[in-house]
């Protein structure tokens, strides 16, 4: 099952959406420590991991709400995906 | 003891508050936003739901503009130092508290202040406010519930003649949040200061300030939020804007529970429980021969924060008087608030402060009444 990360500039936009995914669309996603790999694109120490699937929807919530996000990567590889 | 003190801060706190307070030490006792591991990743949700569950509460679109402080002064002078420059002028009432006054005489000559006139029970009139108003005023600031007689002010009035004129308008809800419903959007409310300690029944060193949409406000301190660690200048995102530095953790489970609490209950019926005691109260005071109601005479327009003043007793004498001889907690002489104080006519030695929270009852008010009329 392939995963990705958000990684976000604070734990607050990270919290938000994650709250806004599981509250508005049922869909779960965690809290994680930002991969080592991942770290130059760190603001904070937080990332969103959740199925790839729903990264559109998650990115979607990014974008409509202004946050500030570093980017989206696949879990695997890091591969920046948005 | 009977305390009658809830303007200062309310008091018993609800056991859940209590228990989420000392929880909070056990299960959130990592620092949130900073490290990583489970615990903290943990507190961090917890900090997240509890800006959740203010935004709800007052209506607020974004958690993230929840910013948290220590009490309602913090809140106040981040808003007011954050907003104003040098050249602007700013709008408050001569029935606000220190918290408001202190920081715009801070500000001036910079800033230039005008204040809004009350009558004798309290109330202003927005055609005064509008007199006020100048091409250059960026700020109006008012409170919501007068912390003197509990009179309330028309401020839904106020924010829509200030929204019309794209004035900011910052609301001290001090005395009123948890009591009145307030919902920032509807109500077109720019910011929002209250403490966490009074009428939302959290902990002492809460506060919060709510800021509507996306103001860029200056920040009055700097440093760690955990976010953006390599650059030097303080992060542009709220609430890292105007909160730094490690969270009070246990103040914030806290507030979280005193919200919850009050939604359970419901503000109405807080509010209409609080209306029956001043009911009981205004009339028995109106009974007692040499005192004096300063304020409104009835219930309406005005909460549960009662003041009185007596033609023969001084009013630290009656406070001591009660405390002594009948474990009344009241506050006595003038209340961070002089200005008021002035406009109510009690300038020369202030009043005897009342004020009613949830747990107050009618036999505490009666006792009240029995221990003031047996005063010699
Ligand atoms: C109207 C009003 N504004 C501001 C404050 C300051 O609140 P805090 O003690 O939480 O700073 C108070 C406190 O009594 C108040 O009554």
């Amino acid at each position: 099952m392939n995963n990705v990360f958000i990684v976000f500039a604070s734990a607050t936009s990270a919290n938000r959406v994650k709250s806004v995914l599981r509250k508005s669309f049922g869909i779960d996603s965690a809290l994680v420590q930002t991969p080592k790999a991942l770290g130059t694109y760190s603001g904070c120490s937080y990332c969103l991991k959740m199925r790839a699937e729903h990264l559109e929807t998650a990115w979607k919530i990014v974008v409509s709400n202004g946050l500030s996000s570093k980017g989206a990567f696949d879990s695997k590889d890091y591969r920046k995906l948005k | 003891m009977i305390y009658l003190d809830n303007a200062a801060t309310t008091w018993p706190k609800p056991n859940q508050v209590i228990e989420a307070v000392a929880n909070s030490m056990k299960y959130y006792g990592a620092n949130p936003g900073r490290s990583a591991h489970k615990m903290a990743i943990r507190t961090s949700e917890k900090v997240y739901e509890c800006r959740e569950l203010i935004a709800d509460f007052f209506g607020l679109s974004n958690p993230a503009n929840v910013v948290f402080t220590q009490n309602a002064t913090m809140a106040l002078n981040i808003a007011i130092h954050g907003i104003l420059k040098a050249g602007d002028h700013a709008i408050c009432t001569v029935m606000d508290h220190n918290s408001v006054l202190r920081p715009l005489f801070a500000k001036s000559p910079d800033v230039e202040v005008s204040y809004l006139g009350a009558d004798g029970e309290g109330a202003i009139s927005i055609a005064d406010l509008e007199a006020l108003i100048k091409p250059n005023t960026r700020l109006v600031i008012m409170t919501h519930v007068s912390n003197v007689c509990g009179t309330v002010l028309p401020v839904e009035a106020a924010a829509e003649l200030c929204h019309n004129h794209g004035i900011l308008f910052l609301l001290d809800a001090s005395q009123s949040a948890g009591i009145i419903n307030i919902d920032m959007q509807q109500m077109k409310i720019d910011l929002l200061a209250a403490p966490g300690h009074k009428g939302l029944y959290g902990p002492m060193g809460m506060g919060l300030l709510c800021i509507n949409h996306n103001l860029d406000l200056n920040p009055i301190i700097q440093g760690g939020t955990g976010s953006y660690s390599k650059e030097l200048a303080q992060p542009l995102e709220l609430p890292d804007r105007l909160e730094c530095g490690t969270l009070n953790l246990p103040g914030i489970c806290g507030l979280a529970e005193g919200i919850r609490y009050i939604n359970r209950i419901g503000i109405d019926t807080i509010g209409e429980h609080e209306a029956k005691l001043t009911a009981y109260l205004l009339d028995g005071l109106s009974h007692i021969k040499d005192i004096s109601i300063i304020g409104k005479k009835d219930t309406l327009g005005r909460t549960g924060v009662v003041s009185f003043t007596h033609a023969k007793k001084d009013c630290v004498d009656i406070s001591s008087y009660l405390s002594s001889n009948y474990s009344i907690a009241t506050r006595s002489m003038y209340h961070c608030a002089y200005k008021a104080h002035e406009s109510l006519g009690t300038s020369d030695a202030g009043t005897v402060r009342v004020s009613m929270g949830i747990f107050n009852t009618l036999s505490e008010i009666k006792i009240l009444l029995y221990a003031l009329k047996n005063m010699i």
